[in-house]
Formats: structure tokens, sequence, C-alpha cells
């Protein structure tokens, strides 16, 4: 970069490995002093090609590919294949088999949000925050760890219903777990969120108001700052939330400015503590049955087209799978995650902030590259 | 002789102080990403060895890639590796990093490379899919084995006594 | 001057120089374990027994450094210029009963100086370096530099005050050794210019909570980009060794220096190495506490923004200095002691 004649505007690309990114794609800043004036956003680094090799596998062997496309949610693609399937076959799943996958989903969206909460810790300074709450997303790893014998990549979900059963002792151990979050939250509560300093430096910084939501059509924790209902797993009834709806989805009033940062990291923390609180009930009513819809060992898929969406942690998944006859796998599959419409606000999103509230304002949206690279 | 000796002396300490303080400059690409980020937190803690995360690459002498290396991505890594001062060292996580993985060329994926070392030269490769923290925490005890020149032999020594310790913490035994 | 007084004060001032080096050594690592011990880490553990040879390594680990490509683009002239106001502030600074410059006048002054104007310098070399965000760096720090001087120089005021003098000399003698006789804990007035001294130096040498963000955000706006090897080790040390003597000045303007008893400094070999070597241990001590104390905090609080900092520093701290200057005065003049 050579040396700047006068110091406004300023034009700095932010490359596609940089410590100020919330992962890989390449930031394009004009900047004017220390103040953002102009950003572009430029994605596909971490382009694989998954959804032209899974049109290469059969239909139970594209679960593995789509576990590593969100390292930290990948029980909700395979959840929204599956379920894009089943519509296809038209299988009906036993209430057990929705229970488990609510369980799991459930889990990896705590495990999300924590390590979400976790790096708008770290870019604020907090580290101390950042380390307890990586403490704390150990113990759900262990739980997933339990039930599906690995910590990221699951594969646990097939079309039809569940892998396996729940092993003994793993609805006790959900409830310890989901025990302990709710007594933790409060101590970060004290700790970080109510912390007057931690208050001050996120007060205020990357507002994302309503028009911005309606114009990007974004989902997700930026869309249920303004809408509580705007939630996919009580709108929806193929998700299997049955009965799992909190009785009152109070709005979280913002102590700050509605819509910063500050205001977005409060809810995600109570959403977490609303997935625990699911986890306690679900863990003991889990419908008795079986986990597998019959005629899902012999999986026999009409030529047809199907959607399905879910709900991730960071918004409104959809995807559309097409099959053909004679094909023993997917013929097309195309996602549409949610960091889409994040990505389309960056440029909006970043306009009149401070060069130093960069790493938290992106990490403040949870952006992910290699869900939309894919 | 006592020329050989201050010289041997002088690398080996050198060596030692190298080992024992690696910065690395992390390129996350993909989904093994997580578990180095477990790996810094505290049950893992990486710390205890000296390795702390850097934030501009001409002040690390580690690159820690995870993840899938695609075609568009591999010169910017390559400028990256460019950048760090000599003596530096090159880490590949997971399957996709060591040998291609699931989504490399022999799954005929078409914009990802076979591997980190068609890029830059690698030290060590941790395979996995993801490779569990402790798998990252052996590669990179191996690593400082490797800088300050010990043979592997000597890793069982280690293990003897006990060198990857977990913290104790008031979890359950999942075996 | 006779050259046994020259060939003393050369060995006073190798002293010092022996003594604050290690000092600074044990910031740094008690620095890596209070913070790993707040986040329920274990923190370095390998580098020897406990990880005290950590900052050993990390130091080694940077004189073999070797850039690739091109050298840096200012000539080493401007580098060692930096070791002149180093050597000027070690020598100054003041750790033990016996050191230079003790009864020189502004004495005091002149060791701020120093301080300031060495963590500056690297300032004006980033400015050189041509880079973005060196630019943007040097100018963030020339103006906290401001912003903590000011408070700063207000607390000394007050001590100079009651001192009647700003020499080193007449410092000491309104100080003891027992903690209730400390300059700071004499009258509120005087603790509060005690803390506003301490985090004037955060602000000054941009240490946490003032460190301005993670590692990314303070590369951007505080750091020193393109440069490795010896010149990598000067710019990473500098501050940190800055901070070091701003906190050897803090405790002794404020916190009893290098008193001792009387029983120790009245007899006849009160300038007797042992004695010099306790009154340093002392001050070391007493530097090494008010830092772990800064450690913890800057790990309990999340960093704080730039105009955060100066809001603090303008609106905060100097109309706290101002206050503490003028209503201590104003009792001390109406007759308290």
């Amino acid at each position: 970069m050579s040396a700047p004649e006068r110091l406004s505007p300023i034009q700095w690309d932010l490359g596609p490995f940089h410590a100020l990114l919330s992962g890989v794609y390449r930031l394009r800043l004009s900047l004017d002093g220390e103040v953002i004036e102009r950003a572009e956003v430029e994605t596909g680094f971490t382009t694989r090609g998954v959804e032209q090799i899974l049109t290469r596998q059969s239909w139970r062997g594209a679960i593995p590919f789509l576990d590593r496309i969100d390292p930290d949610g990948a029980v909700f693609f395979e959840w929204a294949y599956c379920l894009a399937v089943e519509q296809l076959s038209a299988l009906e799943l036993p209430r057990r088999a929705h229970g488990i996958r609510v369980i799991l989903g459930e889990l990896s969206r705590i495990s999300s949000h924590l390590l979400s909460l976790a790096k708008v810790a770290k870019a604020a300074g907090a580290e101390s925050a950042f380390h307890l709450l990586i403490r704390e997303r150990e113990r759900v790893l262990d739980l997933l760890e339990l039930l599906c014998g690995a910590r990221h990549a699951l594969g646990f979900l097939l079309p039809g219903g569940v892998r396996e059963d729940v092993t003994e002792g793993f609805l006790e151990r959900v409830q310890e777990v989901c025990q302990q979050i709710l007594q933790r939250i409060k101590e970060y509560n004290d700790l970080v969120t109510y912390n007057e300093a931690f208050v001050r430096r996120l007060s205020g910084r990357g507002v994302i108001t309503k028009e911005m939501v309606a114009r990007h059509r974004m989902t997700g924790i930026p869309a249920r700052v303004f809408d509580r209902e705007q939630d996919l797993r009580w709108s929806s009834s193929r998700l299997g939330y049955f009965g799992l709806k909190p009785e009152a989805l109070e709005s979280i009033e913002a102590i700050t400015f509605p819509g910063d940062v500050h205001h977005r990291f409060v809810i995600r923390l109570h959403e977490v503590s609303q997935s625990a609180q699911i986890l306690q009930v679900l863990s003991q009513k889990l419908a008795a049955g079986p986990f597998l819809a019959k005629g899902s060992a012999q999986l026999i898929v009409p030529e047809g087209e199907a959607e399905a969406e879910v709900e991730t942690a960071r918004g409104r998944l959809a995807v559309r799978v097409g099959s053909q006859a004679g094909r023993p796998g997917p013929a097309e599959i195309q996602f549409s995650p949610p960091s889409r419409a994040l990505f389309d606000a960056v440029p909006q999103y970043l306009v009149g902030a401070p060069l130093q509230d960069l790493s938290l304002l992106l990490q403040s949206i949870d952006l992910l590259a290699t869900e939309v690279d894919r | 002789m006592k020329q050989g000796w201050i010289q041997s002396s002088v690398s080996r300490l050198f060596g030692w102080a190298q080992a024992h303080s690696l910065r690395y400059f992390p390129i996350h690409m993909g989904c093994c990403s997580d578990e180095l980020l477990q790996a810094v937190g505290c049950r893992y803690d990486l710390e205890r060895f000296g390795v702390l995360p850097e934030v501009d690459p001409v002040f690390s002498d580690l690159l820690i890639v995870s993840g899938a290396i695609t075609t568009r991505s591999a010169p910017e890594l390559k400028k990256i590796y460019e950048q760090m001062p000599h003596p530096k060292f090159v880490m590949a996580i997971g399957s996709c990093a060591c040998s291609g993985g699931a989504f490399g060329p022999e799954a005929t994926g078409a914009s990802t490379l076979a591997g980190l070392s068609g890029v830059v030269p690698v030290d060590i490769y941790v395979p996995g899919c993801p490779p569990r923290p402790e798998a990252i925490l052996e590669g990179l005890l191996r690593l400082q084995d490797k800088i300050e020149g010990k043979k592997t032999a000597s890793r069982k020594q280690g293990r003897k006594q006990g060198r990857i310790d977990r913290l104790e913490t008031d979890e359950w035994d999942l075996r | 001057m006779s050259l046994s007084a020259l060939w003393q004060q050369s060995l006073q001032l190798a002293a010092t120089l022996l003594v604050m080096l290690p000092g600074v050594y044990l910031q740094a690592w008690l620095d890596s374990k209070l913070g790993a011990d707040l986040q329920a880490r274990v923190g370095p553990s390998r580098a020897g027994s406990a990880g005290w040879l950590q900052p050993m390594a990390d130091f080694l680990r940077l004189w073999q450094k070797v850039r690739p490509g091109s050298k840096g683009e200012h000539g080493s002239a401007l580098w060692w210029a930096q070791g002149a106001p180093l050597f000027a502030l070690l020598a100054i600074t003041p750790v033990g009963a016996g050191l230079p410059l003790l009864t020189a006048p502004m004495s005091v002054l002149m060791s701020l100086m120093m301080a300031i104007s060495f963590a500056w310098i690297g300032i004006i070399l980033s400015w050189r370096s041509g880079l973005v965000e060196a630019r943007l760096a040097s100018i963030r720090q020339m103006a906290l530099g401001a912003a903590g001087i000011f408070p700063a120089l207000l607390a000394i005021l007050q001590v100079g005050f009651s001192a009647q003098g700003l020499s080193w000399q007449k410092v000491d003698q309104i100080q003891g050794w027992v903690p209730w006789s400390w300059f700071a804990f004499s009258s509120p007035f005087a603790f509060v210019s005690a803390m506003v001294f301490v985090a004037a130096g955060l602000l000054l040498f941009s240490s946490p909570p003032f460190h301005l963000g993670s590692e990314a955000v303070r590369w951007i706006v505080a750091g020193f980009p393109g440069e490795a090897g010896i010149r990598l080790i000067w710019v990473r040390f500098s501050q940190r060794i800055a901070h070091f003597c701003w906190t050897l000045l803090t405790v002794r303007l404020f916190f009893g220096g290098a008193a001792l008893p009387s029983l120790l400094t009245s007899s006849a070999d009160a300038g007797s190495a042992p004695v010099i070597a306790l009154s340093i241990a002392l001050t070391l001590l007493k530097a090494l506490t008010i830092l772990a104390g800064t450690s913890i905090l800057s790990r309990t609080l999340p960093s704080v923004r730039a105009d955060q900092a100066h809001e603090f520093s303008w609106r905060v701290l100097s109309p706290l200095a101002l206050l503490a200057l003028v209503l201590g005065r104003l009792i001390s003049v109406g007759g308290a002691p």
C-alpha cells in the first residue's frame, strides 16, 4: 500500500485474510480520516462447490457435506435438506424424531449464539467474557458429542428421522447443562451485559433500523429486534416445535438505542436462555416411539422439487431440492442462507462508523462467509 | 571445539525460544476454525505453550491454515506467507488443508486444491474433520519438538510424563 | 566531578539499569499469569516452571527474525535515536536511594519529559513508514498523549506545592516509609492526584483498558507496523518500559518512594550496597503491586474507545486533578498541616 498524499479520502482494502474481518471476504473501504464513508464487500473466497458435489451423492450420502457448510450450526443445513426430501417422498415423521431434531437444533443454536457473543465480547475488548463464554460452549459441545459422537460435524439427521436414538442418560445431562446455563446467564448479565463500561462501549454503535431490515429482507436477530414473532420456529409447523413456544414473547427493550450492537447482544443472550428453557421442557417430555420413519431405509424419492426452510441461529435458511427419476441422490440443490441478506446490508451498515468499531460491527451481525459462498 | 560449542548452544537457545513462543496468524477457511477457537479457550488453553494469536503476519512466525484451500484464495494465502519474517512455519489443520479432504479434487470439487502443500511448504499436518483440540495441541507440541530439533522418538518420553495435560474441570466422564 | 564520584555514579546507573529491566520482565510475567487466572485458565506454564521464562522466550524469538524482501524505509539513525531518550529515561528515573540528579531542580519534570519523548519517538517513526494505519495510529497516539499529560502535570504540581520544589530530594523529604506517611494518604486530595497520575500513565502509553480495543483494533489504531528484528523489539517493548518507568515515578511521588526506616538510613552505612538494594527492592515491589492492580483492571473492563478515552481525560481526570490541586492548596494555606 503506497503512502497516501492526504489523509482523506483513503482507499483501504482489507484483504480476504485480516484480523478485523469476521471471515474470509474482501472489504473495500473508503475512509475519511478514521470514519468509513463507503464500503464494498466481495465474497466468494471459500467457494468449495458444495452444491455441485451434493448432486453427485446419494440421498443419505449428502448429509456429511451439509455438516461442513456451517461449522457451528451443522444440524440446520441437514435439517432443511431432510425436510425437503421428506416432503418429496411424502414421509411422515414420528414425534420422537421431531423431538430429537429440536433438541439438536436448540443445542446448536445455543452453541452458535455463545460463539457469536464471545466474538463480540472479544471485539469490544472484554477478553474475560470471551473465555467464559467459550467455556460455556464447551459443555454444550460435550452434549453434542455425547449424542452424535462429534462436536461440530454432527451427521446425525437422515431423511426420515435421526440416525440413532438418544443415549442413556443424555436427557438428564441436557437438563443439568441447561440449568447451569441459566444460572450462568445471570452471572454474565452482571459481569458483561449490564456492566456500565461495556454498555457505553457498545451503545449507539451499529444501528440496524427497521427500514434496513425491510430493505434487505433480513431475518434472525436483526429482524427480531423489532418484531419478536419473526421466528420460523413458531410460525412453521414443519419444524416440530409443538407446544414449545414460550407463553410470553416479550419484546426486549433496548437500554441504550434500539437496534444497536448492545441491543442485539442482549437479545442474543436472551435467546440462549430461551433455548435452554425449551430444552429443559423437551428433555422431560420427549415423545416415545420410533425415531425413524417407515420407508426411510429404502428411500424412494419421486421426481419433483421441494422447498423447506429452517430457523438457524443466524436467521432463515431456505433450501430447494430437485430430484430426477433414476438418480440415487439429489439432482439439484440450492440454498438461500441468512447471511446473504446481511452481506448485502454491509455497505449501508458500515457507513459512518469509525474504524475502531469495524471489528465490533462485523462480529455483531454474525456474518458467515462459508454459507454464502458454499 | 569451542567455536562449535558456542554456536550450537546459541542455536539451541534460539530454537528453544522460538518453540516456546509461537505467534500464529490464523487463516480460517472452513469448519476447522471452530476447533482452533475452542483450543484457545480455557479448557485446552493454548497459551500454556506460549502459543498466542497474532494480528499481523509481519509479527507472526506460524501460519495456521484450517479449511479447504480454494483456487481463489490461494494467491492471497501465498502473499500472507511471503510477508512473514524468517524463520517461519506452517501448520495445516483438517483433512481439507492436508490433502484436499471432503471437498477436494478427489471428491471432484472443482475449486479446491489438493491440500496446502501446493501453495506453501507445510511443516506439520493435523488431520481430522475437524480434528479435536487435543489433536491440534499434539500438532503444536510436535512442531515445538521439530523446531528444537528433537527427534519424535522423544515424544514417547513426553507421554509418560503426561505432557498433554487437560485441566480438571467439573465435567463428567464421557467414556 | 572527581573521577571516583563519576565512577560511583556510573555504578549506580548500571545498577539502576540492571534492576529496571528485570522489573519490566516480572511485570510481563505477572500480567500474563494474573490475566489467565481471571479467565479461568493457567497461562504460560511450559517455558520454565510456571512459565517464568516465557517473557525471555518472547524476547529472544524476536532477535532472529529476518524480514523477507526490503528493509525498512527509514534510516537506522532515527531508530538509534530512540535509544538516547531510553537511556536518559533509565538514568534519571529514580529507583533507589542513591541516584544521579537527586538534587537537580525540576528533576521530577525531567523524568516526566523523558518518559513521554521515549514513547513518542516511536510515533514519529511510524508516521514515516507511510502506511495508512501507521499514520492514523500516530495521530491517535499524539492526541491521547496530550490528553494524558495535562492531568499528570496537574498532579505533579500538587506534589510540588507540598514539597516546595520539584527535585527528587525535596519530594523524598515529605514522605516516610510507613504507609500513612505516604503523600497519597496524607489528604484525600493527594489521593485523588495519585489516582489521576496512575490513570494518566495508562492513557499516555496505551495500556489496558485504554488500549483501544482487541489486538486487531490496537494494531490499527495504535500500532507500529512494518518492522522486524531489533527494531521490532524496540517498538514492542518501548511502551512497556516507558509505562514501567511511569509507575516508578508514581511510587516515588505518591507512595513513599524508596524511603526506608530511619534506623537504616541514619546509621553509618546509609549509602552502602545492601541498603541501596533494599530501597530498590521496596520501590520495585510497590511498582509491581500497582501494575498488578492495573492488570486486573484491564482484564475485567472492556476496552475503551478513543473518543471515550478523550472524554475521560478532559471531562473527568483534568477537572478532578484541578479540583484536588486547588482545594488541597486552599486547605493547607488555610492552616491545616
